[in-house]
């Protein structure tokens, strides 16, 4: 397509994709309503070139009681080096790079994963099932989704403070929602860790939703003066 | 010195003897005698002499005190003791001179507590020679003494010094029987404290201050042998000197008197010495009633004179009411001990109350008046005197106590009557057994029984017991009493309850009591017989008939006479089984009329009364008492009448019932049924006289206990919860309520006694059970039936469950590869309407086998708990953190328990 075709396209198109973007943005579909999305990104530039672990668990509370969730690692990279299968625990499957796939009704579900560390790994963290989609009510329990780092003998954790080794974790509630937590290294410095929520579960401020709308008005007198011009 | 002198002059050279002197100093109780070896001394003479001893005791002690002997204190100067005659003093030291005689008495005053008492034997009866020559034994102790200084002057140090003369006098330069001749050659002395030593005469001996004992003992004393004739030592002189503090003795000569006639001030006096470190007094004031005791300041403004006399008016006085006082001194050396207390009585009237057979009339003329003299004069006479006696039914043998003592004994006086006579007073009568003439009546007189049983009048005026002999109330002006009081308890014999035994069948309706005090005037220029010089005032008299009935005392009737400037007070006052009434003079029974005459009183009829105004019907209620008035039983009522004023002139009774038609009174009669009923009575003179108005009298009775019981508890309470009761008595109601209760089944305990509350809240104890239950009392006294079960129990839970008012949830459990244990978040929330108390225990029960809560806070049942400090606000909800312990990877499962409170 030519420049020009494209250009005139969008000059058409543009104020109907906004209306559609707007629309889809602030449609009244729930927060929860459908999976949870996590980007994770681990900053191991400080381990760069070492041997160690990754921990991923997704666990339940108490059994019964809790509703089911799942959990999938998806879109896994990183510059370091995977070592081998990583070791399954309890209801997950899989294989990284390729997704792997958690549930909660065991009461360990674990993938420890031997690597050498490069300076990243990002993979995003799919939070699904009736109990983020569909919370029953009378679950007493919630799960939790927790990432680590380990030296090579899978003994001491690293780059956390927290004495149970996570970096980071995403509790999900009662309610469908999430709650992410990271923690400092175990230096005090930032956390390695972020958990940055994707999609459906940002629900904007009415301030935001005013900022959106001059911007967007302003964005559609602009287009049209161009069209007359 | 002029004893050094005459010793210096004596022929001190000539034979005497003089053995030992030994001086002991000691403890009363375990004297100590220095024995010391005798001098062999010859007498070649009939020999003249004296010892003198001379021993001064210094310590730190107040020295003994009388009121002539004022204290020895330092830098006080003592002055009276130069009243003592040959008292002598040594550089103005304070002293005091024992004089012997011939039998070694001393003397001394008799208040003080030094004593000397020699010992040893031989005294001649001669002033001059003793026993004669040879005639005295060996180791003559021939004068021996103690000083004794006791009484609370702590700390006492005592030291002793001793000079000793011995003088004589040789009246017969020849040889004595035994060929012995004065060897002497000179003073010849041992000395004290074990260690006998030869001295020079005149020699002085010292000892060191002894401490200890308040009450030391000095001992000064000669012994020897001797031959010829010698005289015992005549003086002997003790010295003594006080170098250290001590406290004050007490004031002395405390008196109090009624300041006045309206019975409104005490004025206290009483003595002291002028000492230099006297600040002030302190008055104690007590009554012996109860409620009053508190200490008043006095200072020295109140005080004068040397020795100082000091004088405080106490207007805090509650008319009628009796107080104690003591007194004390206020010094820079320390206070003083109280004085001996003293009472003053005030002006009392009517009846006591508490006792139902107390009578007491009292005289109390008009405060305006300047004297009761005054008044007589006005009308004529010089002054008045006063009869008064006690009467009562021939063959009661009635008891009496003087009720104003303390404590009361027989014949003890209280106040006795005030006479007024013209200055210097008159032999005017009075009468008592036997007598003729009276006594004067400006001393006032004990009374005193009469020594006569059988006799209408049982007491009378006692001339050898007179009161305050000095005479101070001679002079109304000089604040004299002018008042007269005088209260007896008159008590039945227990075999013959005529009078006050009223529940006894043997009381014998008609018997009476009487106590009547007559006032008449008297004129200074008749003559002293009494039948003569009495002059015909008519007297006002209290009679007071026994009849059996508690309550309010009848004031006096109208008086039959009046007097310019005085009242009469008329009796009236609380209640008690004798009725008060004034009568006129002739209206009383022939044997009171007959005494009054006998004692002089003119214008007295002895002929019959034939007047009925003074018909009186009293009415005794017996049956078993309760409380309030009110009988727990049938009440027979026993219905009498008198003529107070003379002969029985009564021709019948009536009384009606909760009235009912009058019926005519035959007997005791008994009254039934609960409630409260009413009698109302009187008789009726052969004359036709109908006593007006009738009397009515109350009958209230309950035989009914009451019932009560405690509200049920739930089952299970917290520490401290609330217990009620209730009850009900239908007849004279519910007075208190006595619970009980039972400590996880032990026995029943009081735990609220004779309370008039109906609810109290119970503090128990965690995991304990507690039964209660309720006994009433009603105002009558009856008592409800203690019970054997209890009416309502609960148990004591310290904790709460409170599982059910809350929503325990929980995130996922991660596991730990650094603690090897899962570790999650429990979230509690107070899903109920109102807050939980903290603390909370959130327990974990029924966790799988090899499951474990690693920090739990505690265990309950073998589950584990973990406790928060804080409760819960409606709606709110708390987190903690939890760690499983789970080895084997099971799941894990629990059931939440939740307490408020702590295990």
């Amino acid at each position: 397509m030519r420049h020009a075709a494209w250009k005139e396209a969008i000059r058409r198109l543009l104020p109907a994709t906004t209306l559609l973007a707007v629309i889809g943005v602030y449609s009244a579909v729930p927060a929860w309503a459908g999976p949870l999305t996590y980007s994770v990104t681990i900053e191991t530039s400080a381990i760069n070139g070492t041997s160690g672990n990754l921990d991923l668990q997704f666990n339940p509370g108490a059994m019964p009681g809790t509703q089911l969730a799942t959990a999938a690692v998806e879109g896994f990279s990183s510059d370091g080096t995977l070592v081998g299968a990583a070791v399954l625990t309890g209801d997950v499957t899989g294989a990284l790079p390729a997704t792997l796939s958690f549930d909660n009704q065991t009461a360990f579900n674990d993938a420890f994963q031997a690597m050498v560390f490069g300076t990243g790994i990002q993979f995003e963290l799919v939070l699904s099932g009736p109990a983020v989609t569909a919370p029953d009510g009378v679950s007493t329990s919630g799960s939790t989704f927790g990432v680590g780092l380990w030296d090579s003998a899978g003994i001491n954790p690293l780059l956390t403070s927290d004495p149970d080794g996570f970096v980071g974790i995403v509790n999900i509630n009662l309610d469908g929602s999430g709650t992410p937590t990271t923690f400092l290294t175990d230096t005090g410095g930032p956390p390695v860790v972020t958990l940055t929520p994707e999609g459906g579960p940002v629900v904007p401020e009415p301030g935001n939703i005013l900022l959106f709308g001059t911007g967007l008005a302003g964005l559609i007198g602009l287009v049209r003066r161009r069209f007359r011009a | 010195m002029s004893h050094l002198a005459q010793f210096s002059r004596g022929p001190i050279g000539r034979a005497f003897v003089l053995a030992a002197l030994f001086v002991a100093v000691s403890l009363p109780a375990m004297a100590v005698q220095q024995q010391c070896a005798y001098f062999n001394t010859v007498v070649n003479s009939n020999l003249a002499f004296t010892l003198e001893i001379s021993a001064s005791v210094s310590g730190s002690v107040g020295g003994p005190y009388s009121p002539s002997y004022p204290p020895y204190l330092p830098g006080e100067t003592v002055g009276s003791v130069s009243a003592f005659g040959n008292a002598t003093f040594s550089g103005g030291s304070p002293g005091f001179w024992v004089y012997m005689d011939r039998n070694g008495h001393g003397q001394m005053d008799s208040t003080t507590t030094l004593s000397f008492t020699p010992q040893g034997g031989g005294y001649g009866t001669s002033k001059d020679v003793i026993g004669g020559a040879g005639s005295f034994p060996n180791n003559l102790q021939s004068a021996r003494g103690s000083v004794t200084l006791n009484g609370p002057y702590a700390p006492c140090s005592i030291g002793v010094s001793f000079t000793i003369w011995v003088m004589g006098t040789d009246t017969n330069t020849s040889v004595d029987s035994s060929g012995s001749t004065d060897t002497s050659t000179g003073p010849q002395m041992v000395s004290l404290g074990g260690s006998c030593q030869s001295i020079p005469m005149p020699a002085t001996f010292s000892y060191a201050p002894i401490s200890g004992s308040c009450s030391n003992s000095v001992q000064v004393g000669a012994s020897g042998t001797y031959y010829g004739v010698w005289q015992i030592p005549e003086e002997i002189y003790f010295t003594i000197t006080p170098t250290g503090s001590a406290a004050p003795r007490p004031p002395y000569n405390l008196q109090a008197t009624q300041l006045g006639t309206d019975g409104s001030t005490i004025r206290l006096t009483w003595s002291y010495d002028n000492i230099a470190s006297l600040n002030g007094f302190e008055l104690h004031k007590t009554s012996p009633s109860g409620g009053v005791d508190y200490t008043i300041p006095v200072d020295l403004s109140a005080c004068a004179g040397s020795p100082v006399s000091c004088t405080y008016d106490d207007g805090a006085i509650t008319p009628y009411a009796t107080y104690n006082y003591e007194v004390r001194a206020i010094s820079s050396n320390g206070d003083s001990a109280y004085s001996t207390a003293s009472a003053a009585f005030q002006l009392k009237t009517g009846h006591d109350g508490a006792n139902l057979a107390t009578i007491e009339s009292d005289f109390t003329p008009d405060p305006n008046a300047n004297s009761v003299s005054d008044v007589a004069k006005a009308i004529g006479y010089d002054h008045f005197n006063w009869i008064q006696i006690v009467t009562h039914e021939a063959g009661c043998n009635v008891l009496h106590t003087w009720t104003a003592g303390s404590p009361p004994t027989m014949g003890a006086a209280v106040v006795a009557p005030h006479l007024d006579p013209p200055i210097g007073g008159y032999e005017e009568f009075g009468f008592f057994e036997n007598k003729q003439q009276g006594p004067s009546d400006d001393e006032p007189y004990y009374w005193d029984e009469n020594p006569n049983p059988g006799s209408d009048f049982q007491w009378f005026m006692d001339p050898s017991r007179k009161l305050n002999p000095g005479g101070d109330l001679s002079s109304p002006s000089a604040g004299g009493n002018q008042t007269a009081s005088l209260t007896a308890d008159l008590f039945d014999s227990p075999t013959e309850p005529c009078l006050n035994d009223k529940s006894n069948p043997n009381y014998k309706p008609g018997e009476y009591m009487g106590f009547s005090t007559t006032l008449v005037g008297v004129n200074s220029g008749l003559d002293v017989t009494p039948s003569k010089h009495s002059v015909p005032l008519a007297s006002f008299v209290w009679y007071s008939n026994f009849d059996g009935t508690a309550g309010a005392v009848t004031p006096g009737s109208p008086r039959p006479w009046s007097w310019p400037g005085a009242t009469v007070n008329d009796g009236s006052g609380t209640g008690g089984v004798f009725n008060m009434s004034q009568v006129d003079v002739n209206s009383l029974p022939l044997a009171v009329r007959q005494t009054l005459f006998n004692a002089g009183v003119q214008h007295i009829s002895l002929a019959d009364d034939t007047g009925d105004a003074t018909l009186s019907t009293a009415a005794i209620l017996s049956g078993t008492q309760g409380l309030n008035g009110w009988f727990t039983s049938p009440v027979q009522v026993t219905l009498f009448a008198t003529d107070l004023g003379g002969p029985d002139n009564v021709a019948t009774t009536n009384y009606s019932l909760d009235g009912g038609s009058a019926t005519s009174y035959a007997g005791p009669f008994t009254v039934t049924g609960e409630g409260t009923h009413s009698i109302s009575f009187g008789s009726v003179s052969q004359a036709g006289y109908a006593e007006t108005p009738q009397k009515t009298q109350a009958i209230k009775i309950d035989q009914t206990p009451p019932a009560s019981r405690v509200a049920p508890l739930p089952a299970t309470s917290s520490g401290s919860f609330t217990v009620q009761w209730s009850g009900s008595d239908a007849i004279s109601g519910v007075q208190d309520y006595t619970i009980y209760v039972s400590d996880n089944g032990g026995p029943f305990t009081a735990w609220q006694a004779n309370t008039t509350a109906t609810t109290a809240t119970y503090a128990g104890q965690n995991g304990h059970n507690y039964g209660f239950y309720s006994v009433a009392t009603d105002l009558a006294g009856n008592v409800e039936a203690a019970k054997t079960t209890a009416e309502a129990t609960t148990t004591v839970s310290g904790v709460v469950n409170v599982t059910s008012g809350v929503k325990v949830t929980g995130t996922g459990f991660l596991y730990s590869r650094t603690t090897r244990t899962y570790n999650g978040t429990i979230t509690v929330t107070n899903s109920g309407s109102s807050a939980i108390q903290g603390p909370l225990q959130i327990g974990f029960g029924g966790l799988p086998t090899g499951v474990t809560l690693a920090n739990a806070t505690t265990t309950n049942g073998g589950v584990p708990y973990v406790t928060l400090a804080s409760g819960l606000a409606a709606g709110k909800s708390a987190s903690f953190a939890v760690q499983f312990s789970n080895p084997s990877n099971v799941s894990i499962n629990y059931s939440p328990i939740v307490y408020s409170g702590a295990f």
